[in-house]
């Protein structure tokens, strides 16, 4: 056992109403910036929708993350080989339109502009050439469904589905949507740490949080193939390529990355989980049967006294476990169930886990013309939702339905548990029945509630201290530098000393 | 007064040790330069005796000469013309020498025939009597580079040529070697790999001598070759090379083509993209 910890994220799907606030607040901190203006280290899709960049979760087309290889797995368009056969021409790279040419609008013109018998107006610009443009996509054009014929129906997680059930997804009144916030990972077994030919992308040994080097970075750009969600990004102004850091200067003082700090729905939530690396390997290269149970039990149980022993062997401090004990993410992913990695099948062993959308499964239109919410046989809402559970199952089980089900089961049993509780307007046995079929206690049903609808903020974001002083013992020893310098230079000046 | 005898004393002596300087000046480099082809009463070498050259020709003619003999030779100088066919017409390299420094060595040439010559070699022994097979196929690593130079001297091969199934594509820099031997026999041979006159060899060879075996072993094999010079067919590989290069730069272009052909070049919603652009 290698017990070792790890920052890890929830995202609560039914509560994301798709306001971009996490895509705004990330994008004013880290990439308004010239060569970053196309990024977005944190954005938010429509689903059903093709994403952004466009079609990004087709990896015939990108060449991303991993394929299962017998015992083990190998990149699927970059390695030592495949690597190198394309270094110098990487051609499975998304090009600026994938993602979209940003602009920006000649605002001064409107004041400058010499008098005339028109209104002046702010052209749009290229921020990359500089020349007017007409934009033609953007980071979420096709947000709420908009060109559903050129966008939602391209959705790569289709690809299951039959014509007759794509067909009817379409249809009015049957039409469902949902949001799907997507950053870094900070996966388990990152493809872009694997990929990297300078060795500049690395997991950070305390928190695991991934991050590239900006001196080590040389632009090959095999990152940029190799993650499968598309989130390493190449900035063409300083040649050097870049990604989510978790905003691990805000972790490592305690608080919570901006995008989560700011999300207006609290859909996010952050805490620290303890895994054993020795399964990686195995967990990655399991069949596609099992992969999600096996990249799951990956994540141990922070309160077993054999994982704390070997957890403190491993020198995981105190405080990190205590943080583990708490963790958000522990009670959503392993002890309640609620909540899946996104794409497991690219085997990157993803750390940031939704919780499905119960929303547009369980809501139909009934008979009567009102929202069917509940019936006498609960459970047929779910076979016959909206949104069919194979399209679900393509975006977080690599196909298995039954997890899918059976947490959307969970979810509902939740739902009527509290609308029996508060509204008490359902049959006792309703409610009792839907816990007893999930196996769930009311204790539990309520813990999930507390926890879904009216968590503190210190109970959504349990982020662990940084104990930056150990990092630093780590790479030397501080008695060698005790009273030399005090305030000193991280780096010497050009001129002076 | 004294103040001029003073005066008077330090110009004549300074004057005498200038001649003496000079004497040692021009001694030096007439060794240097002259003594691969001239020797001053030891016979006729590559050039001519220099013994009481001086008598002979008017000096400014010798300035002339020895600084450039092929202007004097193209000038149409008769004497000159027909010193040039009298020695095979073996060009005399021109001397990066001031009309000082010639002077100085006509200075020295004077002074050695006055006290009866013997500068240079005296005695033309051929060398290479002794000279045997293997020092001809030793000769023959040193010339292609095979063997590396002791004192670490660049290859012969690197700018001359020569006739020889054995050596392959060698060096255009410099002149073609096969009949170098004929021309100068072994004391000019050796002599000029013992102290290169050629401005660029010479340059190329003062801080990295060659020793004197190897000297007879490039001696004996430039000899082989002048004598078996007719029996050699080196292959003419005609338009072969420039044909292969180019054939393969079309290939390497062909490749690239291929590899830009297999990119993803456009976007995956290009269609989309194309049909917004009226």
């Amino acid at each position: 056992m290698d017990i070792r910890s790890q920052i890890a994220m929830v995202f609560h799907l039914d509560k994301c109403i798709g306001c971009h606030t996490c895509s705004i607040a990330c994008k004013n901190i880290w990439t308004d910036r010239k060569g970053a203006e196309y990024m977005w280290w944190n954005n938010v899709e429509t689903k059903p929708g093709t994403g952004y960049p466009s079609k990004w979760e087709d990896q015939d087309i990108y060449k991303g993350g991993w394929e299962k290889k017998g015992d083990t797995v190998t990149l699927k368009g970059a390695g030592k080989f495949k690597g190198l056969k394309v270094l110098f021409h990487n051609s499975n790279m998304p090009v600026i339109d994938d993602y979209y040419e940003p602009w920006t609008y000649q605002y001064e013109h409107l004041f400058e502009a010499e008098e005339g018998d028109d209104q002046p107006v702010a052209r749009p610009v290229s921020l990359i050439t500089g020349d007017p443009i007409t934009p033609k996509s953007g980071p979420n054009w096709d947000d709420d469904l908009s060109g559903s014929e050129d966008y939602a129906k391209n959705d790569v997680n289709f690809k299951n589905l039959t014509k007759a059930e794509q067909e009817a997804m379409f249809q009015l009144e049957r039409m469902t949507m949902h949001y799907l916030p997507r950053m870094c990972n900070h996966c388990l077994n990152p493809a872009c740490v694997a990929a990297c030919p300078s060795g500049a992308i690395y997991k950070r040994g305390e928190d695991g949080i991934v991050l590239i080097n900006q001196k080590k970075c040389r632009g090959w750009r095999m990152c940029v193939t190799a993650c499968p969600y598309k989130k390493s990004y190449y900035n063409w102004s300083t040649g050097k390529s870049e990604k989510c850091l978790l905003c691990y200067p805000r972790v490592e003082s305690g608080q919570a990355p901006a995008c989560m700090h700011s999300c207006v729905g609290r859909i996010r939530y952050i805490g620290v989980m303890l895994y054993d690396a020795d399964k990686i390997e195995a967990a990655s290269a399991s069949s596609n049967d099992d992969l999600i149970k096996n990249q799951l039990d990956i994540y141990l149980d922070p309160n077993d006294p054999e994982v704390i022993a070997a957890a403190r062997k491993n020198g995981i401090a105190d405080s990190t476990l205590e943080s583990a004990q708490k963790s958000p993410i522990y009670k959503f992913v392993r002890k309640w169930g609620l909540a899946l990695p996104l794409h497991p099948e690219f085997r990157t062993l993803p750390n940031l886990f939704y919780v499905p959308p119960l929303l547009p499964t369980m809501a139909f239109v009934n008979e009567e013309g009102s929202y069917e919410t509940t019936s006498e046989s609960f459970w047929g809402a779910i076979e016959k939702s909206r949104l069919p559970m194979s399209y679900l199952a393509s975006l977080f089980s690599a196909g298995n339905e039954e997890v899918i089900k059976n947490i959307l089961k969970k979810l509902m049993a939740v739902r009527l548990h509290r609308r029996a509780e508060t509204v008490g307007d359902l049959p006792e046995e309703e409610s009792k029945g839907a816990m007893k079929d999930v196996v769930m206690d009311k204790d539990t049903a309520d813990a999930i509630f507390r926890l879904t609808s009216l968590p503190l903020f210190d109970q959504r974001f349990v982020i662990p201290p940084a104990h930056r002083e150990e990092a630093m013992e780590m790479l030397e020893s501080t008695a060698d530098v005790k009273g030399n310098t005090g305030f000193g230079f991280k780096e010497p000046p050009v001129r002076g000393l | 007064m004294r103040f001029y005898k003073l005066k008077g004393i330090f110009l004549i002596l300074g004057m005498a040790f200038a001649i003496f300087c000079k004497a040692e000046d021009g001694n030096s480099l007439f060794t240097r330069l002259c003594t691969p082809c001239h020797t001053i009463g030891g016979g006729r070498l590559v050039g001519p005796d220099l013994l009481k050259i001086t008598e002979k020709k008017d000096k400014s003619w010798l300035i002339s000469f020895i600084q450039s003999s092929q202007t004097v030779i193209k000038g149409g100088d008769a004497d000159a013309v027909a010193l040039f066919d009298e020695y095979n017409k073996i060009m005399m390299p021109d001397q990066p020498l001031s009309t000082a420094e010639v002077e100085s060595v006509l200075i020295f040439i004077e002074s050695k025939s006055s006290q009866g010559g013997q500068a240079g070699t005296t005695k033309v022994v051929d060398m290479l009597s002794s000279a045997t097979d293997d020092n001809i196929a030793e000769g023959l690593l040193l010339f292609s580079g095979k063997k590396s130079l002791e004192n670490g001297g660049i290859v012969c091969i690197s700018c001359h040529s020569i006739k020889d199934d054995n050596v392959f594509s060698s060096g255009k820099l410099a002149k073609d070697l096969t009949l170098t031997y004929g021309v100068m026999g072994s004391p000019g041979v050796s002599a000029i790999l013992n102290s290169p006159p050629f401005p660029a060899m010479s340059e190329t060879y003062k801080n990295n001598p060659l020793t004197e075996e190897e000297i007879l072993n490039l001696t004996a094999y430039l000899r082989f070759v002048g004598e078996n010079r007719y029996y050699q067919h080196p292959v003419d590989f005609g338009t072969t090379f420039a044909t292969f290069g180019i054939i393969v730069f079309i290939m390497l272009n062909l490749g690239i083509i291929m590899l830009y052909f297999r990119r993803k070049r456009n976007a995956v919603n290009q269609e989309i993209l194309n049909r917004q652009s009226l």
